[in-house]
């Protein structure tokens, strides 16, 4: 399956894109753990973000153990700085 | 709308809160300095995590009106790029008396500070850049009132 990666504030500048796309295994077991592990491996800087980073769909924060399905648009939170 | 991207309008929230029960009316206003932790500052550019950072600032009005005994809140963040000494964020609490008025208001931006995915990049003086050491979501925290 297929999900949407989007980052925001400095992961942006770390991962050098604003959005990309991610493939998972299809079993229905796939969570936002196993997403972010495939894209620390992708982007190796955001290792040392990754324990500071919230995760949300659409408008709600979700856990790194929830389950994530086709299609989902996951977005990744750094630190905020607003105000 | 809480997010903005053109200047805010403080008469236009001020006109939206006007209750004739409130004797006080505190407003608190971020505005863009020309310095962080030692460098000067040339301009900001706000960013945010939009369908979040929208209801999030509406549950942090609802928090105050239900947490502090008064008759309005409202918030709104300006996104995109601020020069110095542009107003980043209004906050306008209506209450019968002042001290709930500042409490509240204190609760408001302490809240947006802590909980608003939004994110500030400063760009300095020299031409370099960098985004803001922020709040994890992650992390809980308490704010005194």
């Amino acid at each position: 399956m297929e999900i949407r990666i989007e980052y925001y504030g400095i992961l942006e500048q770390v991962c050098g894109t604003r959005a990309e796309k991610l493939e998972l295994h299809d079993d229905g077991q796939a969570t936002v753990r196993e997403a972010v592990d495939c894209l620390v491996k992708r982007h190796a800087g955001l290792e040392p973000h990754r324990e500071h980073i919230a995760y949300a769909v659409g408008e709600t924060l979700i856990q790194e153990t929830a389950p994530v399905v086709d299609g989902a648009v996951l977005a990744l939170l750094p630190p905020v700085s607003g105000g | 709308m809480r997010l903005v991207t053109e200047p805010i309008v403080l008469d236009g929230l001020l006109a939206e809160t006007a209750a004739p029960e409130a004797g006080a009316l505190a407003i608190f206003c971020g505005t863009v300095r020309n310095h962080n932790e030692d460098r000067p500052v040339r301009k900001l550019s706000y960013s945010a995590y939009e369908p979040l950072a929208e209801k999030t600032l509406a549950e942090i009005e609802c928090e105050a009106r239900d947490k502090f005994d008064i008759l309005e809140c409202r918030i709104v963040h300006r996104l995109g790029e601020l020069k110095i000494g542009d107003t980043s964020l209004l906050i306008v609490v209506r209450s019968a008396h002042r001290a709930e008025a500042y409490q509240a208001s204190r609760y408001a931006i302490e809240e947006v500070k802590h909980r608003a995915p939004i994110w500030k990049l400063e760009e300095y003086t020299d031409g370099t850049w960098s985004y803001v050491k922020g709040c994890s979501l992650n992390e809980r925290h308490h704010v005194e009132t």
